[in-house]
């Protein structure tokens, strides 16, 4: 472990000097960019025992990753000073000080603070933008500023109220139907009797919508998450008399996300006809012929995960083969072009099977009724509550959750707590997210920017702040092109962000950001989108107007972006043989290639001004565009 | 059975590499920038580069002209003779505008293929034409994708696949990021941003200036991110760099001609990997008036052909060439406009230096078109569309049945020997 966090340190780091020289480092750091901010480190806190007072002092790591304690050193650091102190002291103090340079290093390392107690310093408009991006795909400035006035408590409880949306409910039933809204000569009613009456781009096109247009967006989010992560399944298993599968699985996962138990859910999910009978070929599993496919992905994906913590194996082909054999007997009965789930008890394995063996979980699991369904049910309840007896089922939901929504490098002590916490929930999980959004471990120096955004999170999350108006079909077209649709998952595995924002996903969210950006002023028009209103209602300068926007986007610009932007609002780009050649001849030639020149043409906000259109639309798209923006 | 990705499937994509993960896999976020542009290692047949040029809206029977007494019957203005066309076989020709292609079928590596389709013929220019492009017949398109996307997908890397006419159905796909919808080699790929003078420029290189003057990233993601993105920066200079070429042969300055010169760039720029070109010319819809109409579009389709052609035979690239015409459908008999309405079975062109030319499928013969009722349909049909593409695929030395997994009915040629 220690040679990888070395490797990933030596391959990754960039980290540098800053301020007068390093101390006591042989080898001199090497410079890259601009200096790290003390600001930017790795925090974490350790723990003092004065005699029988415990107390805890923060420390500030001169890593900028768990881990990373290696490599530069900077003055001024608790920790280091620790150690320099030390060096200086003699006697009991000195042999104090090395103490807690000891233990500060090592917390370094693996940093154990109480990661989920409550978050209690200032929740301000940075804070409030990191809550959102992660828990509702992003806020506009007033649901931002109104989080700030609220305090985090009080926007935790607010956003995690769900609201009965009866008009969002109807609109996306009315996709479901047929994707299109009246008056499009294709929208319909759907036949009231025939539940398979469905268009499957439909319930993309209105789960999408709902995503856009909810007021409950945290719902929304943690709808996705599941969907995602917690066995991923897709509507292409079904076939046009089976579309009825969707909408309970739908509504399966939305049960959980407004505060069901995720024993419940997995328990949905066993009996759930698409993840289950049509997706992981449930109804080709039978104890003649045993299918292991949802078995397999119930374990590894759903509940205890394929490894512990220490990289051991939490269960065997063994304990695979059996929880296929309690799955056995379901299969899909058609008639008439309209299928249902059934189970027949004679393609049903009814002998013993034994779970976990070998381990403290060891689970038995019989069958009392051998020809009757009860019997085959009360097997599946057993093997759910053998899972779920499990630890590794909390530490696994633990480690998932934290990857999600608090950064990418959970702490052994962080799982730990959180897997505690959800076990004492009882696995539900409105009650853990809660706690999650407002623990220290959301808001701490670590955690900030670590997360990559889905596409979901980009698209949506930049119309919902944005307020950019868009056709309730486009959403499905972009997230397609980034390569992430709602339901369309191309593996039982879900999404992974990272491979979505390689250089090939970056060039198509530039390609769809890009119209999304130059809709023409009918469009806006019909929309009743107001560009200037939204942004230079009261004329703000170049500089006002660009901290806006960036702020609105959440991205941090640094003093050079900035001042590259204010150059980009007030130039233009021409060529010189365009009737300017005294100006090249003057040398005035955009980084003096003598090409281009820039021709000073400052924006202007007032309304009349005709470029301040152009200039606003290229300031968005600019700041959407940068690494940070893909960031939360 | 279902359609779910089980295990096994999902571990086959995985040592593939999805397009996705291979390109990261190669382009690690210090790696080398050039190190992904090249394909892997391949055979040499996967050299072959295939162009499809879509003529849209429905491309007329005259432009391969049946001599047949029956057709001219049917056809009385719109129709050519051997003497005002370009005969191949005494029953047949090519319409006159194509001189260059009658050249290429003089060299023998022009084919010919009568009376293609599909079964249970679908009239409508939008349904159609994604039968076409998906290659499903009953497929939603949206779910089905499009068979090149597919064929970019097995190919692998950054440009595989390039379409220098828009987003269309052809290369639409959710499983790779191997094709990429280029309107201009200027802007490569990236929408353009108006308003200004040279507005995309100002974008692109105030958007470079940023990025690289980002904070310098913490954590691993975020070094991750903006790797991505300072690479593809990289990247793009990198390939309006290897496209900055000098062809030997002049393109006509037309639409298709501008086209077919990117297209001829993007080939000669080799590091690149592209394999695949899709093509569009519109105009083909000839309700009425066909004769002028169908003349001037295919003068346009001509002169870029013949030049493409000259400019692949000068950089030595003309035996990896495949061009295909393709058309969602071809036109009925003559209506009263001097026109022809939607059809369904087509004449396919197909050309190269690999191709072993001729009439591959036999001209419809009299009885055959005085049977006919107002067009050549499905019922008609010598060789279903996909079979062409497939023989071509497996030219290039991929897996055709993963291009086109939908089977189809049988139909009097299932191999047409195109490639020898």
């Amino acid at each position: 472990m220690q040679k990888y966090i070395i490797n990933v340190c030596l391959s990754t780091c960039l980290v540098i000097l800053s301020g007068d020289v390093a101390l006591a480092a042989k080898k001199k750091p090497k410079p890259l960019g601009q200096p790290i901010q003390e600001s930017q480190l790795f925090s974490t806190t350790i723990k003092i025992k004065n005699g029988k007072k415990q107390t805890e002092k923060a420390i500030k790591c001169f890593g900028t990753v768990a881990g990373q304690t290696k490599n530069h050193q900077t003055k001024g650091l608790l920790f280091l000073a620790y150690g320099k102190i030390a060096k200086k002291s003699v006697g009991a103090k000195k042999k104090q000080y090395e103490n807690l340079a000891k233990l500060g290093k090592k917390s370094c390392v693996s940093p154990s603070f109480a990661s989920l107690d409550e978050y209690k310093g200032t929740f301000g408009l940075k804070e409030a933008r990191t809550l959102y991006n992660r828990f509702a795909f992003g806020g506009t400035t007033q649901q931002i500023n109104l989080a700030v006035a609220e305090g985090l408590n009080k926007t935790v409880e607010r956003l995690t109220n769900y609201i009965e949306e009866p008009g969002i409910d109807a609109a996306e039933k009315d996709l479901q139907c047929d994707g299109y809204f009246a008056p499009h000569p294709q929208n319909r009613t759907c036949n009231a009797l025939n539940k398979n009456d469905l268009a499957m781009d439909g319930v993309i096109i209105g789960s999408h919508y709902r995503m856009l247009k909810s007021a409950n967006p945290f719902f929304e989010k943690v709808f996705f998450w599941i969907h995602d992560e917690r066995l991923s399944t897709s509507t292409n298993a079904l076939g046009s008399w089976e579309y009825y599968a969707i909408k309970e699985y739908i509504s399966s996962v939305r049960n959980l996300a407004r505060g069901g138990s995720y024993k419940q859910y997995m328990r949905d999910m066993m009996y759930d006809e698409l993840m289950h009978l049509k997706y992981l070929d449930g109804e080709s599993n039978s104890g003649y012929s045993p299918n292991e496919n949802f078995a397999r992905e119930f374990l590894e994906l759903g509940t205890t995960g394929p490894k512990n913590r220490l990289g051991n194996p939490v269960y065997s082909n063994q304990d695979v083969a059996y929880a296929a054999l309690v799955f056995t007997g379901w299969n899909m009965d058609c008639e008439n072009g309209q299928c249902n789930a059934s189970f027949n008890f004679n393609n049903h394995y009814a002998g013993t099977k034994i779970i976990f063996d070998d381990t403290p979980y060891r689970a038995v699991i019989t069958n009392p009724n051998p020809n009757s369904p009860i019997g085959a049910f009360g097997e599946m309840e057993l093997l759910l509550d053998a899972v779920f007896n499990h630890p590794r089922t909390a530490e696994h939901l633990a480690e998932d959750i934290w990857k999600e929504f608090i950064n990418s490098h959970p702490t052994e002590g962080g799982i730990k707590e959180l897997a505690e916490l959800i076990r004492d929930s009882n696995y539900e999980l409105l009650k853990v997210l809660r706690i999650v959004m407002k623990s220290r471990a959301m808001f701490d120096q670590g955690s900030k920017l670590d997360l990559i955004k889905h596409p979901i999170d980009l698209v949506i999350g930049f119309l919902r702040t944005t307020g950019l108006p868009v056709h309730y079909r486009e959403i499905s077209n972009i997230l397609n092109s980034l390569g992430q649709r709602l339901l369309r998952p191309d593996t039982v595995f879900g999404w992974d962000e990272k491979i979505l924002a390689d250089e090939a996903r970056v060039l198509d969210w530039r390609n769809k950001l890009l119209p999304l950006i130059q809709q023409n002023d009918d469009d806006f028009e019909e929309a009743g989108y107001d560009l200037h209103a939204r942004f230079l209602d009261d004329y703000p300068g170049t500089q006002v107007l660009i901290q806006r926007v960036a702020d609105q986007l959440n991205v941090e610009l640094n003093q050079v972006q900035l001042n590259r932007l204010i150059e980009y609002m007030d130039y233009v780009m021409e060529l010189c043989t365009w009737g300017h050649q005294t100006q090249c001849a003057a040398g005035q030639s955009y980084l003096g290639q003598g090409v281009y020149f820039l021709k000073r043409n400052q924006y202007d906000p007032h309304i009349d001004s005709g470029n301040w259109k152009n200039k606003l639309k290229g300031l968005i798209a600019l700041i959407a565009m940068l690494p940070d923006y893909r960031m939360k | 059975m279902s359609l779910g990705m089980k295990r096994r499937d999902f571990l086959k994509v995985l040592s593939a590499g999805t397009c996705g993960a291979a390109l990261h896999n190669v382009l690690s976020p210090h790696g080398s920038v050039m190190a992904w542009a090249a394909p892997p290692t391949m055979p040499l047949a996967s050299n072959t580069i295939l162009v499809v040029l879509n003529l849209l809206g429905g491309c007329s029977y005259n432009i391969a002209p049946i001599y047949h007494g029956a057709y001219r019957a049917k056809m009385p203005t719109t129709s050519f003779d051997p003497g005002t066309s370009l005969p191949l076989t005494s029953e047949q020709g090519l319409h006159p505008s194509l001189v260059g292609l009658k050249s290429v079928y003089n060299e023998g590596h022009l084919a010919l293929m009568n009376l293609v389709g599909y079964p249970n013929e679908n009239r409508s220019h939008a349904e159609s034409g994604d039968i076409w492009a998906t290659g499903y017949r009953n497929l939603n398109p949206a779910i089905a994708g499009g068979w090149l996307a597919r064929l970019s997908c097995q190919i692998g890397g950054y440009m595989a696949g390039v379409s220098l006419s828009g987003n269309n159905q052809i290369i639409q796909t959710n499983s790779c990021s191997s094709t990429k919808s280029i309107s201009d080699l200027n802007n490569f790929g990236e929408t353009s941003f108006g308003g200004e003078s040279y507005g995309s420029k100002w974008l692109r290189d105030t958007r470079a200036a940023l990025i690289a003057t980002s904070d310098t990233p913490r954590t691993e993601n975020e070094i991750y991110v903006t790797s991505s993105m300072m690479n593809l920066e990289s990247v793009l200079t990198q390939i309006q760099q290897q496209t900055n070429i000098t062809l030997p042969v002049t393109f006509p300055g037309t639409g298709l001609g501008n086209k077919f010169r990117d297209a001829a760039k993007l080939i000669a720029a080799n590091a690149l990997g592209v394999r695949l070109i899709y093509v569009e010319k519109g105009g083909f819809d000839t309700h009425s008036g066909e004769r002028q109409s169908l003349t001037n579009n295919l003068n346009e389709v001509n002169g870029a052909i013949t030049a493409f052609v000259a400019c692949m035979k000068a950089l030595n690239l003309w035996d990896r060439i495949i061009l295909i015409t393709t058309s969602e459908f071809s036109r009925t008999f003559e209506n009263g406009s001097q026109g022809t309405d939607h059809g369904h079975a087509a004449a396919m062109i197909v050309l190269g230096g690999s191709v072993n030319g001729g009439v591959k499928t036999p001209t419809p013969t009299g009885p055959q078109i005085s049977a006919a009722n107002q067009y050549f349909g499905s019922s008609m049909i010598h060789i279903d569309f996909r079979q062409v593409f497939k023989e071509a695929i497996v030219e290039m030395g991929y897996d055709a049945t993963a291009v086109f997994p939908e089977t189809f009915a049988n139909t009097q040629f299932t191999d047409v020997n195109i490639f020898g």
